[in-house]
C-alpha cells in the first residue's frame, strides 16, 4: 500500500479546483477525534502546504484566462 | 474485537431516518455522553483516493439534511470506540452555533498587506489589522445581515486568506446575490453552501 503522503500528493496533482475545495474542507477541516487509530495526522500538513499552492496556481490560470 | 468505526459526524440527536454511509453501510449514531456519533462500521480504513474523499463529503452532507445540528468529523476518523467526555462541552456549544446553518467559503486573493516595522506597537497592530483582511470590511458590512459567525484563515502570497461565513440554512442564493454586488480592491471567490466544516473547536494538542 502507497504511503498516506504519496496518495495525497497524487490526488492534489490531478484535481481539479471543484476537488480542491472538497479535499481542502474533508481533510483540513471538521473535527479531529482523537484517540484513534487515524490515517496518518503527518500527511495532512503536507496536504496543506501542496493546496494552497495549487489554489493560487489555479486562480493565476483564471485571471489570464479573463485577460484573453 | 469489534469492526472498526468510520466516523462521519457529530450531533446531538440521532438522524431520525437513515442514512447511507461512504461505502454504502447504515450510519450508526453511537452515543457518546450527551452527543451521537454518527459512523458506518466498515471492513478496513478508505485508502485516500479522489473517490473517498468525495464519498465522505456526500455522506456529510446526506447527514446534514438529516440532522439540524451536525459538525462534520474530517476524513479519515477511524475508531474502535468513541469518547468525547473531555470536550463535550465545547462541542455541544459547536453544535448550537452551527443549528439551521451552513457554511460558505470564500477564497480571497490579492496583494498582501505590508507590515508597518516603525514602531513594534505599530508592527503588531498591523499585524492584527492584517489578519482580520481588512479589504473585506466592505463585504462584511454587505453580507452582515446574513452572516451568523465568522473564522478567518490567513495563507501565504496570493491566497491572502480563506474566510468562512456561517449563514441560515437555505440562504445562500441571498448570500451569493449580496456578494456580487459588492465592489473590493481583492478577488473573492465563493464555494458553497457547505456543512460547517469549519466551525468545529480547535483539536487538542
Amino acid at each position: 500500500m502507497k504511503r498516506r503522503e504519496e496518495q495525497a500528493m497524487e490526488i492534489l496533482e490531478a484535481a481539479d479546483q471543484s476537488l480542491l475545495e472538497v479535499i481542502d474542507h474533508v481533510l483540513n477541516k471538521g473535527v479531529v477525534v482523537s484517540g484513534e487509530a487515524m490515517l496518518g495526522v503527518a500527511g495532512v500538513d503536507l496536504v496543506y502546504l501542496r493546496l494552497s499552492a495549487l489554489l493560487c496556481a489555479s486562480d493565476r490560470v483564471q485571471a489570464r484566462a479573463r485577460k484573453k | 474485537m469489534s469492526p472498526p468505526l468510520n466516523v462521519y459526524a457529530l450531533s446531538d440527536a440521532p438522524p431520525p431516518v437513515e442514512v447511507r454511509g461512504a461505502q454504502g453501510e447504515a450510519v450508526r449514531a453511537l452515543p457518546a455522553g450527551s452527543l451521537f456519533a454518527l459512523a458506518g462500521e466498515v471492513d478496513q480504513r478508505p485508502d485516500l483516493t479522489a473517490d473517498a474523499v468525495r464519498a465522505h463529503d456526500a455522506a456529510v452532507r446526506r447527514l446534514a439534511v438529516a440532522c439540524p445540528a451536525l459538525l462534520p468529523v474530517r476524513f479519515g476518523s477511524i475508531a474502535d470506540e468513541v469518547d468525547f467526555s473531555e470536550r463535550e462541552a465545547e462541542l455541544l456549544e459547536a453544535l448550537e452555533l452551527v443549528r439551521d446553518r451552513e457554511q460558505m467559503t470564500l477564497r480571497v486573493y490579492g496583494e498582501p498587506e505590508q507590515a508597518d516595522r516603525g514602531s513594534g506597537t505599530a508592527y503588531l497592530e498591523s499585524l492584527r489589522r492584517s489578519r482580520s483582511i481588512p479589504a473585506l470590511d466592505p463585504l462584511r458590512a454587505a453580507l452582515a445581515p446574513l452572516v451568523r459567525a465568522e473564522r478567518t484563515e490567513p495563507h501565504e502570497g496570493p491566497l491572502i486568506a480563506s474566510v468562512y461565513h456561517l449563514i441560515d440554512r437555505g440562504s445562500a442564493p441571498e448570500y451569493l446575490r449580496a456578494l456580487a454586488g459588492v465592489a473590493l480592491a481583492v478577488r473573492v471567490a465563493p464555494t458553497g453552501p457547505w456543512p460547517a466544516w469549519s466551525f468545529a473547536p480547535e483539536p487538542l494538542r
